[in-house]
């Protein structure tokens, strides 16, 4: 029985509070005020957005690897507009940029690939030189990642591999090619689930066509038409890339003719024209423009390539089909020890391994609906039909 | 619909895929080329920069690829190759996890056969001394748990290739990488040494080859390396008995037979019948991996200069400053391993004994061992100067008023244990000083001093005083005169026959067997010795038993007088002697026989004597049979009884025993000392162990129980049981209460209840 008073007040904690629209609401009883008054603060550190010296940018490059994936896409693009923003005389530091680079060719979210797919491209047309650089071991994740086992990371090294390719330096996709060819067509071929053709397996081949990753991954009509799209790519860039390999030069040459015959036609008196003459064998003893020209002779390679015979491994080998002098079971396997380096070893290793494949690949996409698909496979084919006649050509000779 | 479904199973990941390809390999053969080409770019980026490369995809894949590898040969004729290439040159490079796994891979492919065991071991062995414990730059590296995984695989893999037949190529090859191993001289040796001494105990290598290894390893320069080599054939045998016992005695929990036979009680289930069959399995798995052949050759015996062995290893550890880098221990191993050899081989190494003397102290730690060794390195070979040198030194030593008991004791012990092996190694007058001491107080010291003068009473009693010698000991003497020591260097126990072939010849005519060959006997030898190499007994004829065929006594008896092999000089005495006997018994019985009407007793006695020369003709004929005859298992194991009962062995004197290990405890002899409480209390708890307590079972449940009416009884409230009768009691009872009881009493009485 307190005094009147009190009992007020205790009757006000059962009263539901009002509230009103536009009217901060009343503090609670345990509001703890934090704030404070103060003569001057101080700033211990300060963020700031533009990145100035190596420190920094060594800094980011070091958050390439974090593990979240959505950090890792932040610096990405973060980095591709800082590279676009710069000037060429600035030192960053592309080599640590293309190290930290390459494994993600092989990430595992699909956020992170396509923003780095953005940033290569950026690379390639600032910086072509360091691509040229990194150009070997850069392929060797490009070839890894067609090879991966999660499909979509397979998809997108195509995308990488484009970049590389249609690059505006002809070099680099020059580099490329020699060096690789044989690698790059091989999951190629694997990628777009073309067979390449076996002879010793040729009678029983039905097996492995039907189940295949490719074509069950056409359940929606949605990832199908996704899938027609992602096709489309795929045969523009290995158009792109067997022309760049076996048609380029002649196709250049013959430019170059035509042009030639037109020079001819305008000023015939061309000061050199009659009085030097070149050699024709004068190219060969030169010192090689190109990059790493004696790569295939792999000179600087640690590991030798083992020998059947050194290795005491229980194994038949009783393989009748031999490619290049190399005598082993299945071509797809084992074209790493094939030179690319020349026009003709290109144009042979396309036709003698992978053309029949390629070709009923091709004639498959012929029948299908979509136009620019029909186009594309349709030029790529002639293209092929150019190059086996140069080869028979070669050949005969 | 539902089987196209399943067979479009897409891999998503390695491990799926894996599970994929090993159930139809044909139908997958895409995807593993597709994983195979990534595998080849996965390791042409690792090896553009192996250091940098974290590895873990690559780990996944190389697993992936030797868990397929046998479905395609063809594709991964390479592979094991290329592992062994990145293992060789980038070892150092790898993560030690990728590494692991490597060698784990490396394993399954042996184990899938489609890589040699040769192949394996040449891939994995040459790491083991890369990684050696004092190789530097190992740190990080996680040397010791590759050391470990490299020894425990190259175990298995020597043991699954040495079961059911030895695969003496492997064995062999890699014996010869240990050799080389041994070669270099550094603390890598251990490893070859700790193989071997695994491979031994295992029963896995017995060879002589093996033993050559320890050999080289026991003359190796690094110290631990001989310690482990010493220790191998100090020790080794008797681990490798320890490992068969073990083996032999783990019984499985069931056998099945009594699964079986629980099958047909219980109701049958998948669960049962797969327990008797994976029961079955184990048996026969058992059964093949038991070893045909197991000849147990102790390490030493498998030596092949155990001479030259024992002058290097004692030249090269023990003499001069040698010995220094050894602790006292290890020199003691030495030591004990040396004095094996000579007293086993009965080798000649002459520093050995005055090397002996230096350490030949009370107050020398671990003497007890030392003197072991020295009365191992004993045997009858020995010069007895040099025994005498040792002799009189632990005498002087050890043996005198003014030392403890068990010192005493331990040098008396010592003593006797050399005499033992070599007699000659002592003068009399230093004998009967030392057997005087049987006059001790101190029992240990008492039974130290008789044991010596038993030894003499048997070997030369004429060495001993006069009141020591004994009664049988002092009549031989007197009947047959000193025998005299065993002189050095001549050969004194040679055997030339059979001992206690008279005590079966004797048994044989009291069994009435003479004659009579069972055909049993033998058979008992064929189930008893079927693994028996020498189960042949069809060569043993010889010319003699042609001749004795004929059953002729007198031709037999003749020939016995030119020693002939397989019988004992001792039993052509007996012959002889018997002969003559017989012969005056005959001469007797004659005479007896002309005075047969005359006297009553006489006859009597003759009737005897005819039945005693029945008898003895009985058993010269016995014996022609023994000779005669080629003798049964069942013979032998009958003689072997008969030698018993006889104490033959202790006619024949002390066995020489070079071969046995002396026992350093049991040299101090057991000398009593006041217990502690500790030791007391033990020993009354030794003697309750399985018994239940002694005391009262009162208020201890048994078995778990609700209350009982008695225990209720008990507990009631007080105030609840106050009025009872049965509290109060008659005689508080009122008058009328008590008319009442009585009333109710003779009411009961009348109905007759």
């Amino acid at each position: 029985m307190g005094s009147r008073k009190k009992r007020q007040e205790k009757r006000k904690d059962f009263v539901k509070p009002k509230l009103r629209v536009g009217k901060t609401q009343a503090n609670a009883a345990n509001f703890t005020s934090t704030s404070f008054k103060s003569k001057s603060i101080q700033l211990r550190q300060q963020i700031t957005t533009n990145l100035s010296t190596d420190d920094e940018f060594r800094k980011q490059l070091s958050l390439l690897k974090h593990h979240s994936s959505t950090s890792r896409k932040e610096v990405i693009t973060q980095l591709t507009t800082e590279i676009t923003n710069l000037t060429s005389a600035s030192n960053f530091p592309y080599d640590e940029l293309m190290t930290k680079f390459k494994p993600l060719v092989l990430d595992s979210s699909q956020k992170v690939r396509e923003s780095s797919i953005l940033l290569l491209k950026q690379i390639s047309t600032t910086q072509p030189s360091i691509l040229m650089l990194h150009q070997n071991s850069l392929v060797l994740f490009i070839l890894s990642a067609m090879t991966h086992i999660d499909q979509s990371i397979r998809n997108d090294s195509i995308k990488f591999l484009e970049v590389l390719i249609s690059a505006p330096s002809f070099d680099l996709s020059e580099a490329i090619i020699r060096a690789n060819w044989a690698k790059i067509l091989r999951n190629f071929m694997q990628l777009m689930n073309w067979t390449v053709e076996d002879g010793n397996k040729s009678g029983s081949k039905s097996v492995s066509f039907s189940v295949t990753t490719g074509t069950a991954a056409l359940n929606s009509a949605k990832s199908a038409k996704r899938q027609k799209e992602r096709k489309l790519i795929q045969i523009k860039l290995l158009a792109n890339f067997i022309m760049l390999g076996c048609l380029y030069e002649k196709r250049k040459e013959a430019e170059k003719q035509a042009s030639f015959v037109d020079e001819e036609g305008k000023n015939n008196s061309d000061k050199y024209g009659g009085v030097i003459q070149i050699h024709a064998f004068t190219k060969a003893y030169m010192i090689q423009s190109k990059a790493n020209p004696f790569g295939n002779l792999k000179l600087f390679n640690a590991i030798e390539i083992p020998n059947h015979s050194q290795a005491q491994i229980k194994s038949n080998t009783k393989d009748s089909k031999t490619f290049l002098g190399n005598g082993s079971a299945n071509p797809l396997i084992d074209v790493d020890g094939l030179t690319s380096e020349d026009i003709t070893n290109r144009r042979k290793i396309l036709i003698e391994i992978f053309y029949p494949g390629l070709v009923l690949g091709l004639t498959d996409l012929l029948n299908d609906e979509n136009p620019d698909l029909k186009k594309v496979s349709q030029t790529l084919l002639n293209d092929l039909e150019e190059i086996k006649n140069d080869y028979e050509l070669d050949s005969q000779k | 619909m539902a089987k196209k479904r399943r067979a479009a199973i897409l891999p998503t990941n390695i491990a799926l895929l894996q599970n994929l390809v090993r159930r139809d390999p044909e139908s997958y053969h895409e995807e593993f080329l597709q994983q195979y080409s990534h595998y080849k770019s996965l390791k042409d980026i690792f090896l553009l920069n192996p250091s940098a490369h974290d590895g873990e995809e690559f780990e996944e894949l190389i697993g992936f690829m030797s868990a397929v590898c046998s479905c395609y040969p063809k594709e991964t004729a390479n592979f094991p190759t290329e592992l062994k290439m990145i293992l060789e040159n980038n070892h150092r490079d790898l993560t030690p996890q990728l590494r692991e796994k490597i060698i784990q891979c490396l394993v399954m492919l042996r184990n899938k056969d489609v890589i040699t065991a040769e192949f394996l071991i040449q891939t994995i062995f040459p790491l083991l001394s890369a990684y050696g414990s004092k190789v530097e730059g190992n740190v990080g590296l996680h040397a010791k748990a590759l050391r470990k995984q490299i020894y425990s695989t190259l175990i298995s893999l020597l043991k699954t290739c040495n079961t059911g037949t030895k695969n003496q190529k492997l064995n062999r090859s890699t014996q010869a990488l240990l050799f080389n191993l041994l070669d270099q001289k550094d603390g890598n040796g251990l490893w070859s040494t700790k193989l071997t001494r695994e491979l031994w105990r295992r029963g896995i290598w017995d060879d002589s080859r093996t033993v050559e290894i320890m050999t080289q390893a026991s003359l190796h320069p690094d110290v631990k390396v001989v310690i482990s080599g010493v220790k191998f054939f100090l020790g080794a045998d008797k681990e490798r008995e320890a490992a068969f016992e073990e083996e032999s005695t783990d019984d499985e929990a069931d056998s099945p037979e009594t699964l079986r036979h629980k099958m047909q009680m219980n109701k049958k289930s998948s669960k049962r019948g797969k327990k008797l069959e994976s029961a079955i399995k184990q048996v026969k798995k058992k059964k093949e991996n038991k070893q045909v052949t197991y000849l147990n050759f102790s390490a030493i015996h498998l030596l092949r200069d155990p001479q030259s062995f024992a002058e290097i290893l004692y030249e090269q550890h023990l003499s001069g400053k040698n010995a220094n880098r050894f602790d006292i221990e290890q020199k003691i191993a030495i030591m004990n391993l040396i004095s094996r050899l000579v007293g086993t081989h009965k080798l000649t190494v002459l520093g050995i004994y005055s090397f002996f003397l230096k350490y030949l102290t009370p107050k020398q730690a671990h003497v007890t061992q030392i003197m072991a060794a020295a009365a191992q390195a004993t045997h009858d070979l020995v010069p007895p100067e040099s025994i005498n040198m040792v002799v009189r030194k632990i005498a002087d030593e050890f043996v005198s008023d003014g030392v403890a008991a068990e010192v005493a004791s331990a040098g008396l012990n010592t003593i006797r244990e050399i005499l033992t092996r070599n007699p000659a190694g002592i003068d009399d007058t230093l004998l009967q000083d030392l057997t005087e001491y049987k006059g001790s107080k101190a029992k240990a010291v008492v039974a130290g001093a008789r044991g010596l003068i038993s030894l003499y009473r048997e070997v030369a009693p004429e060495m001993l005083s006069k009141k020591d010698r004994g009664k049988t000991a002092t009549m031989g003497l007197i009947h047959e005169g000193s025998k005299g020591l065993p002189q050095y260097g001549v050969q004194a126990d040679d055997v030339n026959s059979i001992p206690g072939l008279e005590l079966l010849a004797k048994w044989k005519v009291e069994q009435g067997l003479v004659g009579k060959e069972n055909a049993e006997d033998w058979d008992v030898q064929e189930e008893e010795d079927e693994d028996d190499l020498e189960g042949n007994w069809i060569d043993v004829k010889s010319d003699e038993e042609l001749n004795i065929d004929d059953n002729d006594i007198e031709d037999a008896a003749d020939q016995t007088v030119k020693p002939k092999s397989g019988i004992k000089k001792k039993y052509l005495k007996y012959m002889q002697k018997s002969k003559k006997k017989r012969q005056i018994d005959e001469g007797d019985s004659d005479l007896e026989l002309s005075d047969d009407e005359s006297n009553g007793p006489l006859k009597k006695k003759s009737k005897i004597e005819e039945a005693k020369a029945k008898e003895r003709e009985e058993q010269q004929k016995a014996i022609q049979q023994a000779m005669t005859q080629v003798l049964t298992p069942a013979d032998f194991a009958k003689l072997k009884e008969l030698n018993q009962e006889a104490g033959v062995e202790k006619i024949l004197g002390h066995r020489q025993k070079n071969e046995d290990e002396v026992d350093s405890t049991t040299l101090i002899g057991k000398v009593k000392y006041k217990q502690t409480k500790e030791e007391r209390i033990a020993g009354t708890k030794e003697g309750r162990e399985g018994r239940e307590k002694f005391s009262s079972r009162k208020g201890k449940i048994e078995n778990a129980h609700s209350t009982t009416n008695r225990e209720k009884q008990r507990k009631k409230n007080f105030v609840m049981m106050i009025h009872k009768r049965s509290v109060q009691g008659k005689n508080k009872m009122s008058l009328r209460d008590r008319q009442k009881v009585m009333r109710a009493h003779v009411e009961r009485q009348k109905k007759g209840m």
